[in-house]
This record gives structure tokens, sequence and C-alpha cells, in this order.
């Protein structure tokens, strides 16, 4: 590794002035950096997990802002030490609201499960932890952010009721949905293709009234999608509204979560960039890479994908040992496709599934809107617009997917060896990385 | 810069010439980047070893956090000092940096259960794991992770390039991480 050929120095320059011009937040130029050396792009990616392992204990004394969060603390010490008992003497007063249980909680705060006393209705409530946005301008953001998504209005977006702060900590209320998860109705099992059709396809309108108001989700994941009871059943707490056969065509996804609550504390510039924030089963690579300023609305169309995909299959479209495993896979590899996995999954919606995965997100559909009317079109057993991959997709297919499959390494020796050419270095420092990697910049 | 005068010969200067890599590094973690030019880190390490000298015999910790204290507070001595001379406004805010992280760290040290003890010692765990890396790859990782200051004023002030600094901060964290990952 410690060789010094001229191709060592010039992706050794090309790293250098990549850093550099994510420094100076030009993101064109980085981006085409990027674009000029393949090698780099692996580079990039270790190093910003590494970085993220190292985060700046303290405000910044050189270039950039002070801030005054410690941000080691929030990615260094694990959410799990700070298991929040559900005593009820731990719970926050809020005026206006009784604190009835604890729903969930995660990295950034805890859901209590309220009673909003003028309204007697059941709420959900969101509070913040301490220090997760410490300074004002944090505050701020988070007040705007959550303003714009109380502003919208859709049948399947968890409604946003009221934003406040109490002791420091900003919470906001939300639409109580008492029938669980996506992620809890799928535990494993593929679900009936048109019901996942029409479950994604009301995910995607609903995604699609949020990029048109220029909100992005930029964490989608079936455990963001919560499920109402269907007419007739009373709410249950974490009853899920279907029968054990899976049949939950009567249910109605809701997506919450929209851009809330993510940490966005880091500041530099460089770690503004090379940040990691999301979840990498559903992240699109652009946002694996983490280039920010890259995830736009055709991430959360990537995203869409990957729940459609895990709906049809199971499970989701990459899965590794690690995070920084699943991290490469997503950027690196092309999804089995899901037929192969499920026989029953239809040609067409398979199709669907596999142009929203694209790698690059030119080749997506070029909104939510569109997927949700080719997923419209399924369904009404019309002719859908997305076309299955090329001739050189599928090669490339074939070539990613001989990693894992001895029968098809043996019919393309050749390729083979080019390809184990081209990958042995990448290869190499992947495996240092798993080794070495599992703080799985705690998202795990 | 202050060489190594310390006679290995005895006991205690061989355990103090053992510690110079982790103490140097500590004192380069806190010692903001722009107050080098008043204080130099070799010099900082060298006063504290005769502080330690001195007084080797009240040591009733660890050695290595006991010298890391009187390293703290010797930097926190020396920034009351240049603060109270209010020797020039450009190192004002250098300054307050570097006594804010010390404050923290001193207060911590003494008393709290809370975060703040274990943010000190991630701080500990991560001197010990930079201690044992090349002098240039730490001290291009403390600029670039702690002071976050950008690869060009990195790069112009240890007089490298721009992609040898690239390379070594790379290389650096690296291996850095991997080291944190070992001795988990």
């Amino acid at each position: 590794m410690n060789s010094t050929s001229a191709g060592d120095v010039a992706l050794e320059d090309a790293f250098a002035a990549f850093l550099q011009a994510q420094e100076t937040g030009d993101v064109e130029a980085a981006r085409q950096i990027l674009h000029d050396h393949p090698g780099l792009a692996e580079q990039v990616a270790m190093f910003h997990a590494h970085c993220a392992q190292v985060p700046p204990p303290w405000p910044a004394g050189g270039s950039g802002r002070p801030n005054p969060i410690a941000s080691w603390d929030n990615t260094l010490t694990h959410d799990k030490d700070t298991d929040v008992a559900s005593r009820s003497d731990d719970w926050p007063a809020i005026p206006g609201y009784e604190i009835l249980g604890i729903l969930g909680q995660g990295a950034m705060g805890v859901v209590y499960k309220a009673r909003q006393i003028g309204l007697k209705r059941i709420v959900a409530l969101k509070m913040i932890r301490a220090g997760a946005h410490a300074d004002r301008e944090q505050k701020a953001r988070f007040r705007r952010e959550a303003e714009a998504v109380a502003a919208l209005h859709h049948a399947n977006i968890v409604q946003i009721h009221d934003i406040g702060e109490e002791g420091g900590c900003p919470y906001f209320s939300m639409e109580y949905v008492g029938g669980g998860s996506l992620d809890q109705l799928i535990a494993g099992d593929p679900q009936d293709p048109k019901t996942s059709a029409n479950i994604v396809r009301q995910i995607a309108l609903a995604v699609q009234s949020a990029h048109e108001r220029g909100i992005i989700h930029r964490d989608l994941k079936p455990a963001n999608i919560l499920l109402n009871n269907p007419v007739g059943r009373p709410p249950i707490d974490g009853a899920l509204p279907v029968s054990a056969s899976g049949t939950f065509h009567s249910a109605i996804p809701k997506v919450t979560d929209f851009g809330l609550a993510r940490d966005q504390s880091q500041d530099s510039s460089l770690t503004r960039l090379g940040a990691v924030v999301g979840t990498p089963s559903y992240m699109a690579p652009e946002q694996a890479s983490g280039l920010v300023a890259e995830v736009g609305t055709l991430a959360d169309v990537y995203a869409l994908g990957a729940i459609l995909y895990h709906l049809l299959t199971g499970r989701p479209p990459f899965k590794g040992i690690s995070v920084q495993d699943r991290l490469n896979q997503v950027k690196e590899l092309a999804p089995i496709p899901p037929a192969r996995l499920q026989p029953s999954v239809p040609t067409d919606l398979e199709t669907i599934c596999l142009k929203c995965l694209e790698k690059d997100p030119e080749k997506r559909y070029a909104s939510a809107g569109e997927l949700a009317a080719d997923l419209e079109r399924f369904l009404n057993d019309e002719a859908i617009e997305a076309r299955p991959p090329g001739v050189s997709d599928w090669v490339n297919g074939i070539l990613w997917r001989s990693k894992y499959n001895n029968a098809t390494v043996w019919g393309w020796p050749l390729f083979l060896f080019w390809h184990c050419h081209c990958r042995r270095q990448y290869r190499e420092d992947l495996g240092d990385l798993v080794r070495t990697t599992a703080v799985d910049l705690g998202l795990q | 810069m202050g060489s190594g005068m310390i006679d290995e010969s005895n006991e205690s200067g061989a355990e103090l010439e053992r510690l110079r890599p982790y103490l140097h590094v500590i004192a380069r973690m806190h010692l903001d980047f722009r107050l080098r030019s008043r204080i130099d880190p070799e010099d900082v390490v060298q006063d504290v070893f005769r502080k330690a000298l001195e007084k080797w015999d009240e040591c009733a910790e660890s050695r290595k956090a006991w010298l890391r204290r009187i390293l703290l507070n010797h930097l926190k001595d020396f920034l009351d000092r240049m603060t109270a001379q209010k020797a020039n406004v450009d190192l004002e805010v250098a300054l307050e940096y570097s006594s804010v992280r010390l404050d923290a760290l001193l207060v911590a040290d003494q008393s709290s259960p809370s975060q703040r003890a274990a943010n000190n010692e991630e701080l500990v765990r991560l001197a010990e794991a930079l201690a044992t890396l090349p002098t240039q790859q730490q001290e291009v990782v403390i600029l670039h992770r702690l002071h976050q200051l950008k690869l060009d004023e990195i790069a112009s002030r240890l007089g490298i390039t721009p992609g040898a600094a690239g390379g070594l901060l790379r290389r650096g964290l690296e291996a850095l991480v991997r080291l944190l990952k070992n001795r988990e």
C-alpha cells in the first residue's frame, strides 16, 4: 500500500484536490474530480467513514463558525447506554399534554404517546434530546423545518399538529398512528405484489407532494412508514392491522420523520458534505458516498424502490454484516432482481423496482410522481413506461454477481480476470475496513 | 526546541521518556495551532517533566493520568497568563478556544460521572492511539480533525504539497481508526 507509482501519485493529488473542492464547497469541481478518477470514490468513501469515527471533539478553532456542541458526544456515545427506563418520573412535563407512555426512541430523541388535554386527542410527541440541537441556529433550523413539514397536508403523511420547546428541548406533536410500521408488518415475509405496488404508490404520491414544497425526506424506509388501523378495529398498541397471512390492503400507509430531527449538528464543510445520514439498506448510492449536495428528490425515489423491493422479496436490496459493508454494496453492486428471489413478482413490477434502484440518479424515474404513475399503470394492467435494463446493464449485472456466484464465475473467466484485477485493491481495502469498522457510524 | 534532557538512567527518567510521545500529542491536541508560535509543545512537555520530577513522590494515581493533569494545568496557566497580558487581539479567539476546552477537561477530571467524563476518556484514548502514529501523520490528523484546518492550510504550515498532506491525512486517519478499533 506504500508503493509510489505514478498512478498512486496522481490519485493522491486527485484526493487532495477533491478534499480542497469539498472544503471550499465547490460541489461541481468535487463531482468532476470523482468522475475523472474512477478509483477515487472508494478512497473518499472510506475516508468519510473514518472521519465520521474521529469527529472534531470541540468547537472549530480554525476556519468555520464555532459550534458549541461537542459533536463527539453525539457520534461516539451510543444510545444503548442511555436506556430511558419506562418510569413516569423520567417523562417530561409538557403543558397541555399528558404523557401516557413511550412509543419509541432513537438517536435524536424519544417519542411519547400523549393525550392533548384541551382537544382530548391522542398524539405522538417527539422530544428532541437535550444537546441534539443545542445552539440557537440549529434550534431555529429545526423550527423552520418543523413548520415546513407541519404545512404538509396529505392523507399519506403523518400530520404534525404542534411545535414547541420545553426545558430547552424542542418537541413536536403529531398524528398518532396506531397500526405499527411497515417494517413490523413485513417481518421478513414477501408481500402480495399488487398490494405492495399499491402501498408504494400511495407513499410515492405523498413524497411527491412533499417534494413539490421543497421537502426531501432523505431517510425513507419501512420503519418510517406507519400504518393506520383498518376500519372496524380498535387501535391497540403494537398490533398490526393485518392478519398473519399478511393481507394489509385496507391499511393506509403514512410517511413520518420528514427531514426532522436528523443530526445536522456537523457544520464544518467537510463533515457537512461527508456525514452519512440515513439507513444504509435503503440509502441511495449518492447518499452513501456522502455527497450531501447530490442528495435530492431522486434519493427519495431510490428509497421508494428499496421499500418496494423489501415488500416484494421480504428483504432489503442490500444486506451486509456491517454498515460499511452495506454502504459499499449500495455503491457497488446491482441488486438481485426481485423475481429471482420471489418468482411470483411480475416482470413489469420488477422493472419498475429496478429502475428506482439505478445507481445513476438520471436513470431513475425523474420524480416520485412518475413512479406513482407507472405503479398505477401496472395496477391497471396497462403498459408501463419503464424499460427493462439494456444489454450493457445486463453484462454489468453478471459481472457484479460473479463475485458471489461460482457457476457464473466459471462461465466468464476472462471477465473475471479483468474484474479481479480492477477490484483487487478495493477488496483488500474493504477487507481492512470491514475488520476495523464496527462502530458503524453509530447507525446500528 | 527543548531537546530531551531527561536523565534516562534512572527509573523516573525512563518512565517520562516512554510517555513523551503521548504527552506531546496531548499538548498539540489542546494547544490551538495559532498559539504554537508563542509556545512550543515540545517545551511544554519539557516543563511538565521538570515539574513532575520535582514532586515525583506525590503521585497518587496512575503516572500517566497524573502527568496528563500536570500538562493540562500547565497549559491552562500559560493560557491564563496570555489572556491577562492581552498580548494580541488576533490570539484572543485562539486563547478562548483552548481555555474553554481545558476548563471542561479539568472539571471533568475532578468530578462528574457525566458525559463529559466519557468525552474525556475518548480524548485519552485518542491521544494514546495518535501517539503511536508517525509524527507527520499525527500532526496532519490533529490539525485536520481536531483543529479543523483546511488541507491547503495544513500543507502550507508543514511546508508540503496538498497532495502529500492529503495522503498523510488519509493514511493517518485509517491507521488511527484501526488502532482505536483494536483497543476496544
